[in-house]
Formats: structure tokens, C-alpha cells, sequence
């Protein structure tokens, strides 16, 4: 338990340094916002923490252990699907924590004072800021949220991975990709865009062949198509042409 | 040398980074995806027969058709998405070379005899391209894209990147093909990542991966991305008191467009 609260609260430290440290400097709101500056502060720190986690774990994968004991929970049952595939039972766990995370944090976003000025905050800053949100607490709030969730999101699935430094930003254009699939900003439509894409890579992994490989790429394409031609989500209501 | 020689290839790199985010405004992370299709394009190609000078334009025009096509498909995106589909594409270009060891050549990477020889058995000619050569090539590739940026402020399609870099919708109404320029924009990048990865692969006749993630890194964090933008680029935007473009020096002719609503700068 003592490991889980101190991974949750690592994760909160981090988002919200990474905000004060590489993001804040960019949001002066006198001149209005430098997207450059927090879009490169955004990555730069990445690539730090990144960097950082690579030189202190320098083998190519480690197992981590359960520290929630998913598998224990559920007495390592299997279930067997027809046609030979088979999910694990603390698979079904990780989903019924994803869908009380989502449905919590999807309840919290519409109906708390927080989650409605962050929301006031993402559609109109300016708007925003003569109603009252106090911004600086509100951002402050949606990063710490933020670290929160990848910290959650991180010990679920962490244990059945072979984790290295790479692969928590597989995880999160993954996590991107599962956003996009629904419409961004709803939580209950990035569980089921996770769920959907979950299980399209698993059916292109049991195609055989180079099924694995393919399966690896599948989150990064979907990531990049979506958002090509559905920049707000995939079931996103279409933006009113611009009158120019 | 070498690593003079490899730092100017870098350079190049960097400047096609340059011309997408500091001059037009347009926050690409997927420039180490042009580097890598450079690098392994022109690895591949030799490995399978090509001359290398063949190699080196096809790879390179290869990475400017990829980067234009992009640019078509983005052509709705900025600010973060923007960021966020380009960082995924270089990530999507690094997946594809590690999965797929048959592209990247695995761990080892792919390599090639160094240094490596232009033969011209029409001119009769044979050169060894010593390191020597790479730093007079790359220093002449770098110092013309560096003249052309200079002096950018002051030709059309300086003034185009100018408007973009101010907004698309303010470049729309100036008549600005945002699509178009996008695009071309887009394929610079692209081309002159490619080069500098082509560059550095012939001139230490072996590829890696690792390479790819390094240039990434260092494009990222090279000083294009702090030319402290005041907003949305890292240049100064469309202003009639712009001491880089003044009114008086360099007119400014809207193209005529059937959405055009918007009066001319005066």
C-alpha cells in the first residue's frame, strides 16, 4: 500500500514540477499564451524524466511486481474464450478500476466547482478568467489530476508489462490514441476507445505472422489518422466551418 | 572531424526544424521521422544496388513527398494537436524500425563501407568522400539554407511565413494559400532532415536507431525551439511596426481570393 501512495504521489509531484518548471514560464497571460514555449517545455521535460529513468534502470526490461495483487484478488483464474484465446482474471479488475476512475473523474469534471473551471478554463480562457476561476489553482489542480490518473494507470498495468524507459511514452500516445478514439475531454469514451483499441490489437497480434509488429503500430497510426481528420475526438460533433 | 562533420549534418537537420517551427509557427515534433527516412532510406537503397548519389536524392525526395503529405493531412491541426500527431508520427517512423528489424537492421543497425566512393563511370570520375568532404558539404548546405532564412524577411514567401506564423486565419485573409505554403513548408523540413540523416549515414557508414533518438533529441532541444517566440512562433509576427518587414521596404500584395473579406495591411 505504502508503494502505491508513494507511486500516485510521485506522479503528482512530477506533472506539477513539470507545469511550474517547463509550462508556467510559457502562460503569460498578459501577452497571451506561447504555444511553442509549452509545447517544447512540455517535451524537453519528458525527455528529461525519460532520460532520467533510463540511466538509473539501464537494462533493457524489468518485471515489476503487483503491488495491488490483481492476480490474488482473483484466485489467477482464466477465462477461456472460444478459439483459443484466453484474459487473464485481473484483467477484468484493471477494467472495473478503469470504469470507477472514469465514471469518478467524468462526475467530478461536470458536477465540482474544480471540474467546472477546468472546463471554463479549456473552452475560453479569457471568458474564464472575468467569471471568477481563479487560474492558477485550476491548472495546478488539472496537472496534479493528470499525474494522478498516469500514476493509477501505471501501477494497473505495469505488472503484466516488461517495462523500460520507452515504454511509458508508448503507453501514453496509446492512452492518446484511446482519447481520440471517443471524444476528447470524456473520460467514459477514452475507456472504451482503451477497450476497443485493446482488443483490435490483440485480434491483429493473433493474425500470425508479423501480427506482433503490426500490433505495436496499430495505437500510433490510429493516434496520427485521428486526429488528422477528427482533431477533436473520432465521435466528436464536426466544428462549424470558420466564416472568413 | 567526424564529429565536426556530423554536428554540420545535425545542423542542417535543425534548420529544416527551423523553417517549419521558429518561421512558420507550426510546432512539428516529427523531425528524427525525416532524419531516420533519410538515414535508412539511402542505407537501404545502396545496400540494394543503387549508386549512392541516386540513393541520397531519392531518399531525400522520398522524406519531401512524406513531409508534404503530412502537411495535407494536418492541414486542420495546430497549436497542441499539432505537436501531439507529429510527435506520434516520429514515434510511429522509430516503432515501425524497431519491429520491423528488416528496415532498421535491429540492434546492430545497417552499415556500409566507409568512406565511401562517388563513382561517375560516364565522367570517368571516382571521389572519396573523406570526412574533409562531408564538412565542405555540409557547411555549404547549411550556410545557403542559413543565407535564404536570413534573408526571408524580405521575398514573398518570407512575408507568407510571417502571416502564418501570425495565424491562419489572418494569413487566409491576406490571401495566403495556408494549405499550400503548409505544405511546402512541411516538405523543406522534411527534405532537409532526410539530407542531414543521409549526410551522417554516408559519412559513418553505419545507421542506428539510437542515432535517430540522439538527432531527435538534440533537434528538440537545439535553439530554434528558444528563439523566445512572443506567440506562436519564434519570429516576430505580421505587424505593420515590424522593424523585419516595414511596409515601406517590402509591399505586400493580397492575392485575390473569393473569401478574401478582410482590407489589405496598410
Amino acid at each position: 500500500v505504502l508503494l502505491v501512495v508513494v507511486t500516485l504521489g510521485l506522479g503528482v509531484a512530477l506533472s506539477v514540477a513539470s507545469y511550474a518548471v517547463a509550462v508556467r514560464p510559457f502562460l503569460d497571460r498578459g501577452r497571451g499564451q506561447d504555444v511553442m514555449g509549452w509545447v517544447a517545455g512540455g517535451v524537453t521535460t519528458g525527455l528529461v524524466i525519460r532520460t532520467a529513468v533510463a540511466v538509473s534502470l539501464p537494462a533493457a526490461a524489468y518485471a515489476v511486481p503487483d503491488p495491488l495483487h490483481l492476480a490474488a484478488l482473483t484466485g489467477g483464474r482464466v477465462l477461456r474464450l472460444p478459439g483459443g484465446g484466453a484474459v487473464a482474471g485481473s484483467t477484468f479488475v484493471v477494467l472495473a478500476v478503469a470504469g470507477v476512475v472514469a465514471a469518478s473523474a467524468d462526475r467530478l469534471l461536470l458536477r465540482s466547482r474544480a471540474g467546472r473551471a477546468v472546463r471554463a478554463l479549456a473552452d475560453d480562457p479569457d471568458a474564464a478568467v472575468l467569471s471568477g476561476v481563479a487560474v492558477e489553482r485550476t491548472i495546478v489542480v488539472a496537472f496534479a489530476a493528470a499525474g494522478l490518473l498516469a500514476a493509477t494507470a501505471a501501477v494497473l498495468v505495469a505488472p503484466g508489462l516488461s517495462v523500460s524507459a520507452d515504454r511509458g511514452v508508448a503507453l501514453g500516445l496509446a492512452g492518446a490514441a484511446a482519447a481520440v478514439l471517443g471524444r476528447l475531454g470524456e473520460p467514459r469514451d477514452a475507456v472504451v476507445g482503451g477497450l476497443v483499441l485493446g482488443v483490435a490489437q490483440q485480434l491483429v497480434e493473433s493474425a500470425g505472422g508479423s501480427g506482433a509488429a503490426w500490433s505495436e503500430l496499430l495505437p500510433l497510426g490510429v493516434l496520427v489518422a485521428v486526429l488528422a481528420a477528427r482533431p477533436r475526438g473520432l465521435f466528436a460533433a464536426r466544428e462549424p466551418l470558420a466564416e472568413l | 572531424v567526424t564529429t565536426l562533420a556530423q554536428d554540420l549534418y545535425l545542423l542542417v537537420a535543425a534548420y529544416g526544424l527551423a523553417v517549419a517551427v521558429t518561421y512558420a509557427g507550426l510546432p512539428v515534433l516529427g523531425q528524427s521521422a525525416f532524419v531516420a527516412v533519410g538515414a535508412f532510406g539511402t542505407t537501404q537503397l545502396v545496400m540494394h544496388g543503387t549508386p549512392l548519389g541516386v540513393a541520397v536524392v531519392v531518399a531525400v525526395a522520398a522524406a519531401a513527398l512524406a513531409g508534404y503529405a503530412i502537411g495535407f493531412a494536418a492541414a486542420r491541426l495546430d497549436g497542441g494537436p499539432l505537436a501531439l500527431a507529429t510527435w506520434a508520427l516520429a514515434w510511429l517512423a522509430y516503432t515501425a524500425l524497431v519491429v520491423f528489424p528488416r528496415l532498421g537492421g535491429g540492434a546492430q543497425g545497417l552499415t556500409r563501407p566507409s568512406p565511401a566512393r562517388l563513382v561517375s563511370p560516364t565522367l570517368g570520375l571516382t571521389a572519396v568522400l573523406s570526412p574533409w568532404v562531408h564538412v565542405a558539404v555540409a557547411t555549404a548546405v547549411a550556410a545557403v539554407v542559413a543565407l535564404v532564412l536570413w534573408r526571408s524577411d524580405r521575398l514573398a514567401w518570407g512575408l507568407d511565413l510571417a502571416a502564418l506564423r501570425s495565424g491562419p486565419v489572418l494569413a487566409e485573409s491576406l490571401g495566403v494559400p495556408v494549405r499550400r505554403r503548409r505544405c511546402a513548408i512541411l516538405a523543406v523540413a522534411a527534405a532537409l532532415g532526410a539530407l542531414g540523416g543521409a549526410g551522417t549515414a554516408v559519412l559513418l557508414g553505419v545507421w542506428r536507431l539510437r542515432t535517430t533518438r540522439r538527432c531527435c533529441r538534440c533537434s528538440c532541444s537545439s535553439r530554434f525551439w528558444w528563439a523566445a517566440p512572443p506567440r506562436g512562433g519564434g519570429r516576430p509576427s505580421v505587424s505593420p511596426r515590424s522593424r523585419r518587414c516595414p511596409p515601406s521596404r517590402t509591399t505586400w500584395r493580397p492575392r485575390s481570393t473569393s473569401t478574401r473579406s478582410a482590407p489589405a495591411p496598410s
